[in-house]
C-alpha cells in the first residue's frame, strides 16, 4: 500500500522573497510613521491576511496618516469617506442615475461609490447611522456590492480600515456585533512617546509624512499573498486556536474564572478563522513557514478584544476585554499537555 | 535531493528519539508520583491494620510483614494510572517545539516534508521536568514512620485481648493486715487464718479487668468473713471484760465490805467470784498477771483471804487491762471502730461499793449468782444505776409539784381571747371547762306567771367583742 503523499513545506528560497517584501513594507511604514512598530506590524499582518481593521484612538494620533501611508506603499487605490450621521448607503456604495444613452434612449446607469477601491478609509465609522454602517456588511464579507438586484464585485484586494473615536460618544452609533465581527483586528492607536514626538517635530514640517521611498507592486503583493496561503498551520496549533476561542465562552470546559465571571458572549467561529489567518501573517513576518504558538498568542488579543461581549459586572469591576483575554492566554496550556498540577515543565537554563 | 531526503530522515529520527526520551521521563515521573501517593496510602492503611490485628487478635509481626507484598499491585496501579495520564507524542512534540523556540517547525515535521528547513531548525532541547513533591515526600516519610511504629510498638500498649489486671492491691493489703492482726491476737484459728490468706491470694491472682464485679464480690465475701470473726471475737471479749469487771468489783466488794456479810453470803460470793473468774479468764492468764498458785488454789476452794482478794482484784484488773490492750490493737488494725472499743471498755466498769451495798441490801432474797445477774441487769438499783433500757414498772402517778410545763407560743386568736378573760381563782386541779354554747334558762325573779323568762347564755371570750358591738348598735 502506497503511503499518502506528505505535504511539502514552503521552502526557504520560496519564503524568503515574500518575507523580504513584507519586511520592506513594514520598514517603509516605520519610516513614514514614527514610533509605532508594533501597530504597523499588526496592520501589515491584517493586510497579509486580507482582513479589515478597526482603528480606535483619540483624534490626531495618526490613524488617517497610517492608512494613507499604507495605501501609498502598497500602491493601492485609496479612498476616504468621512462618516457623518446624514451619510446614506448610496453615498458609499454608489447609485443609479437615469441618463440619456447613445442610442437616444434613457437608461439607468450605475455610478459606483467610494467603496469601489482597494483601500477604503471609513473615518469615524461610528458617527454614521446603523443603516449606512450596514451597507458595509456585504462588501466586507463577500467583497461584493448588490444594488437593484445586480451584484458587482469589488476590486481585489479590498480592505476597509475604519477608525473610531473612543471619546465624544454623544450622537454616535456604536457598531453592532455583526459589524464588529467582520473586522479582523481592532487595534488601539495610542499616543506616542516623548522621544518620538520630539523626532516628529524636529524632522517633519507641519507634521507632513515623507513619501515612501519604495512601493510594493500589485504583482508583488499577489506573490506575498500566494506565499501566505502556503504558510503551514500545524494540527496542534489549530487545535490550540480552537480551544482558545472556545475558552472565551463562559460555559466552556476550559473557560477561566475571568471568562466565567465577566463574559456574556464569547468569540464566534469567525474569530478562530481570523486568528489562524492572522497567525499565518505573523509567522510570515517572522520568516517562518509554519505557525507556532507564539504567533497565535501575538495576534489573539487584537482578534478577540472586540468580539467579546462583557457583562455589566466587568464594567463595574473595571475589567476590560484585554484583561479577560490575558487570563485565557496565560491559563490555557498551548500544548494540551495535561500533567498533574505538581509537575511543571521549566525551560533549561543555557 | 537524495542527500536532503537522507538528512531529513536522520534529523527526523533524532527528533523522534528526543521526543520519546522526554516522554519516557514524563512517564517515569508520573509513575514515581502515583507510586509514592499509592504507597503512602497503603502504608497508612497497613500500619492501621497491623495495629488493629496486633491489638485485637495478637497477630505476630512476622505474619503481618506479608502486607509488604501489596507493593506489587500498587506498582501495577501506578503504571496504569501513569499510562492513562501520559500525554500523546504529539503533545510532547508540541512541548519541545515551544520550549526550543521552533515556531511550529517541529510540529510540522510530524506531518510535512521539511525540505531544507531541517538544517535551519533550532536545536531541540528537552526542558527540565520539576516535580513539587515536598508534600508527597513528607507524607510518605510520615507513613513509613507510622508503619514502622505499628510494628515495633510493644504489644501491651495496644493489646486488647490480654487480661488487664484489676488493681486491688490496696484493699487486699488492708485485708491481709486485718487477718494478720487477728492471727497475732489469737482471735482467729491458724487453720482458718491460712484458709483466708489462701483465698486472698487467689483473689489477687484472679483479679481481672474483664470481670471486676467477680473480683469485688469475692473480696467483699472475704471481708465479711473477717468482719464476722472480728465481731464474734469482740463480743466475746466484751463479755469477758464485763465478767472481769464484775469479778473485780465483787473481789473489791468482798475485800472492802466482807466483814458486813454473813458467812453464808460470803461463801456464796466466794464461789461466784471463782466461777466468774474462771469463765472470764484461765488460770494461766491469772498466773501471768502475777497471781500466786496459793491464791489460785484458794480461789478454787473459795477461801480467799483479804490479802488474796486484793491480789485477785489486782490480777483481774491487769487481765482487764490486757483485754483493753488487745481491743486497742484491733482498733489500730481497723477491725473495730471507736464506738465498739468504748462499749467494750464500759462493759468492764463496775461500781464495787454499789455492788457491796446491793449485796448487803438484798442478801437472803436470792442467790449470789441471781444477785449478780440482777446487779448487772440495766436499771436495777436506782436512777443512776445502769442504762435506760431497764424494764418498765408501773407504780403511783408522778407528782406535779415542782413540775415544769412545756412553754408554747399561743396563736393570736387564743391570745386575744385570754385578754378578755377574768381571773376567777386558782386551783391545783385541772380547770373544769363548761361545754361551749351551754345555756341555762328560767323565770325572771319577781315576775308574775307568764310574765317572761330569761336565758343565760355563756359567751366565749373570743365572741364577747362581737356581742358587745351588737348591743351598742341597737
Amino acid at each position: 500500500m502506497q503511503e499518502p503523499t506528505r505535504e511539502i513545506l514552503l521552502q526557504p528560497e520560496e519564503l524568503r522573497p515574500a518575507v523580504e517584501l513584507a519586511l520592506k513594507t513594514l520598514e517603509q511604514l516605520d519610516t513614514i510613521l514614527l514610533g509605532r512598530s508594533d501597530l504597523h506590524r499588526m496592520v501589515l499582518v491584517a493586510i497579509l491576511s486580507r482582513g479589515h481593521i478597526l482603528l480606535e484612538g483619540l483624534p490626531g494620533v495618526g490613524k488617517t496618516a497610517l492608512v494613507k501611508a499604507l495605501g501609498q506603499i502598497l500602491n493601492l487605490e485609496f479612498k476616504r469617506v468621512q462618516f457623518t450621521p446624514d451619510l446614506m448607503p448610496g453615498d458609499i456604495l454608489g447609485t443609479h442615475i437615469l441618463e440619456d444613452g447613445t442610442d437616444g434612449k434613457r437608461e439607468m446607469s450605475f455610478h459606483p461609490g467610494p467603496i469601489f477601491t482597494n483601500l477604503l478609509l471609513a473615518d469615524e465609522i461610528n458617527r454614521a447611522s446603523p443603516k449606512t454602517q450596514s451597507a458595509l456588511l456585504e462588501a466586507m464579507q463577500e467583497q461584493n456590492v448588490t444594488l437593484l438586484g445586480t451584484t458587482r464585485p469589488l476590486p481585489d484586494p479590498f480592505f476597509v480600515l475604519a477608525s473610531q473615536n473612543p471619546i465624544e460618544l454623544e450622537g454616535t452609533y456604536p457598531l453592532p456585533e455583526a459589524q464588529l465581527d467582520r473586522f479582523l483586528f481592532k487595534l488601539t492607536v495610542n499616543n506616542v512617546e516623548v522621544e518620538t514626538l520630539d523626532r516628529i517635530i524636529s524632522t517633519r514640517r507641519r507634521g507632513e509624512s515623507p513619501q515612501p521611498s519604495w512601493t510594493l507592486g500589485a504583482a508583488e503583493l499577489q506573490q506575498v499573498f500566494a506565499v501566505m496561503d502556503r504558510v503551514y498551520l500545524p494540527r496542534l496549533v489549530s487545535r490550540y486556536i480552537s480551544r482558545l476561542v472556545a475558552a472565551t465562552h463562559s460555559n466552556a470546559v476550559e473557560a477561566t474564572e475571568a471568562v466565567r465571571q465577566y463574559v456574556v458572549y464569547g468569540a464566534s467561529p469567525r474569530a478562530a478563522i481570523a486568528i489562524a489567518e492572522a497567525a499565518r501573517g505573523y509567522a510570515l513576518l517572522a520568516g517562518r513557514p509554519t505557525v507556532g504558538f507564539e504567533d497565535v498568542k501575538a495576534v489573539a488579543s487584537g482578534v478577540l478584544n472586540h468580539r467579546l461581549v462583557l457583562s455589566y459586572k466587568a464594567r463595574f469591576d473595571r475589567v476590560d476585554a484585554f484583561a479577560v483575554i490575558d487570563s485565557v492566554l496565560s491559563e490555557l496550556d498551548e500544548t494540551g499537555l495535561k500533567l498533574p498540577a505538581d509537575i511543571a515543565i521549566e525551560a533549561r537554563k543555557e | 535531493m537524495a542527500q536532503t531526503s537522507r538528512n531529513n530522515s536522520e534529523s527526523g529520527q533524532f527528533h523522534d528519539r528526543t521526543i520519546r526520551r522526554f516522554a519516557f521521563r514524563i512517564q517515569g515521573l508520573l509513575v514515581l508520583k502515583y507510586l509514592l501517593s499509592l504507597v503512602t496510602m497503603w502504608l497508612f492503611a497497613w500500619g492501621t491494620i497491623v495495629l488493629a490485628l496486633r491489638a485485637a487478635a495478637g497477630a505476630s509481626t512476622r505474619m503481618l510483614l506479608w502486607g509488604a507484598l501489596a507493593i506489587i499491585p500498587i506498582v501495577a496501579c501506578a503504571l496504569i494510572l501513569a499510562r492513562r495520564r501520559m500525554p500523546s507524542q504529539s503533545a510532547v512534540r508540541a512541548v519541545l517545539d515551544r520550549q526550543s523556540g521552533c515556531g511550529g517547525l517541529l510540529m510540522a515535521e510530524e506531518q510535512t516534508d521539511m525540505g531544507d528547513w531541517v538544517a535551519r531548525m533550532p536545536s531541540i532541547m528537552a526542558p527540565r521536568l520539576r516535580w513539587k513533591g515536598r508534600r508527597a515526600s513528607g507524607l510518605f516519610i510520615s507513613a513509613a514512620f507510622f508503619v514502622t511504629i505499628s510494628f515495633v510498638v510493644p504489644v501491651h500498649f495496644a493489646a486488647m485481648t490480654e487480661d488487664r489486671p484489676l488493681d486491688i492491691a490496696r484493699e487486699a493489703d488492708k485485708l491481709a493486715g486485718e487477718i494478720e492482726a487477728l492471727k497475732k491476737e489469737d482471735i482467729i484459728e491458724e487453720v482458718k487464718a491460712d484458709s483466708l490468706e489462701q483465698k486472698l491470694a487467689e483473689i489477687r491472682s484472679d483479679a481481672s479487668g474483664e470481670d471486676p464485679a467477680r473480683t469485688w464480690e469475692a473480696l467483699d465475701h472475704l471481708q465479711d468473713a473477717v468482719a464476722k470473726t472480728t465481731q464474734e471475737a469482740t463480743e466475746k471479749m466484751a463479755a469477758n471484760s464485763e465478767r472481769l469487771g464484775q469479778a473485780e468489783a465483787l473481789s473489791k466488794a468482798l475485800t472492802d465490805e466482807g466483814g458486813a456479810l454473813d458467812s453464808k453470803l460470803m461463801t456464796e460470793s466466794m464461789k461466784e467470784l471463782s466461777d466468774l473468774t474462771q469463765s472470764a479468764t484461765g488460770a494461766d492468764d491469772l498466773a501471768d498477771s502475777g497471781l500466786s498458785q496459793e491464791t489460785l488454789d484458794a480461789l478454787k476452794a473459795g477461801s480467799l483471804s483479804k490479802e488474796q482478794l486484793k491480789q485477785l482484784s489486782a490480777a483481774l484488773g491487769k487481765s482487764k487491762g490486757k483485754l483493753s490492750e488487745r481491743l486497742a490493737k484491733l482498733r489500730d488494725a481497723g477491725l473495730i471502730d471507736l464506738k465498739t472499743l468504748k462499749k467494750c471498755e464500759n462493759a468492764g466498769k463496775c461500781d464495787s461499793a454499789g455492788l457491796a451495798e446491793f449485796l448487803a441490801e438484798n442478801a437472803g432474797d436470792m442467790s449470789v449468782a441471781d444477785l449478780m445477774a440482777a446487779w448487772s441487769t440495766p436499771g436495777s438499783g436506782g436512777v443512776d444505776r445502769g442504762r435506760a433500757d431497764a424494764p418498765m414498772t408501773w407504780s403511783d402517778g408522778t407528782s406535779e409539784r415542782g413540775a415544769k410545763f412545756k412553754e408554747q407560743v399561743l396563736s393570736p386568736s387564743v391570745l386575744a381571747g385570754l385578754k378578755d378573760s377574768q381571773l376567777v381563782g386558782r386551783s391545783v386541779g385541772a380547770p373544769s371547762v363548761e361545754k361551749s354554747g351551754a345555756a341555762r334558762s328560767g323565770a325572771l325573779s319577781g315576775a308574775s306567771s307568764g310574765g317572761g323568762s330569761a336565758f343565760t347564755q355563756s359567751v366565749l371570750p373570743r365572741h364577747k367583742g362581737a356581742v358587745k358591738r351588737y348591743f351598742e348598735r341597737h
